[in-house]
């Protein structure tokens, strides 16, 4: 799954420090799901397009099947 | 050598460095239990009950730490989770096999090893398998 939470986060001016801290994640799960190592369980991603005021299909892109 | 030291603290999550930190006393209380269970190995003259006591002992300490090992898993988050479970499971499946093959050797008649040897060594094989495959797996969502 890609998604487009670096640059939403860059947008935002944010570290991946500061953003894993209003996530409440560590920065290594924030890297992890900006270079699409891991894809998050439906309640962080939830979390994570609050946070940017969107919804989860604005932040996360299903990949090609 | 500090400045790295410090990088490295802050690196961590806070659940992980809440661990580490909840981890010391019993770590310490583990060690001087440990060298009290050594020297009442030779202390014959003591009472079979104290003897015990002193045999079994370094356990609470394990305990103490399996506790905070259980906290930590309940509060780290998701990734974080799922590396330390893989690790566990992993380190399960290879003890189980290990003590299934010292088991089956022992069986056959093909070895004499100790019965203390195999238990730390299965013990070393389990901490040793988790921290190897825990390496592997941060270095993966690295």
């Amino acid at each position: 799954m890609n998604n487009r939470m670096r640059e939403l986060r860059e947008a935002q001016g944010w570290s991946q420090g500061e953003l894993a801290e209003r996530l409440e994640v560590s920065r290594q799960t924030v890297n992890a799901l900006e270079t699409g190592k891991y894809d998050p369980s439906l309640p962080l991603a939830f979390r994570i397009a609050r946070l940017f005021q969107g919804r989860i299909e604005d932040v996360f892109v299903p990949g090609e099947a | 050598m500090t400045a790295l030291a410090s990088r490295y603290w802050q690196s961590l999550s806070p659940a992980l460095r809440r661990y580490y930190r909840a981890s010391l006393w019993p770590s310490l209380l583990f060690i001087a239990l440990a060298v009290s269970h050594e020297w009442s190995t030779h202390q014959h003259a003591l009472a079979l009950p104290l003897r015990m006591l002193f045999a079994l002992a370094p356990v609470v300490a394990m305990t103490w730490m399996f506790a905070a090992y259980l906290r930590f898993l309940r509060d780290c988050d998701e990734l974080e989770r799922r590396i330390e479970l893989g690790a566990l499971a992993w380190a399960a499946g290879i003890v189980l096999h290990g003590a299934l093959a010292a088991m089956l050797v022992l069986d056959a008649g093909l070895a004499d090893w100790p019965a203390r040897l195999v238990a730390a060594w299965l013990g070393l094989l389990l901490v040793g398998s988790y921290a190897l495959i825990r390496g592997w797996l941060h270095r993966r969502y690295a």
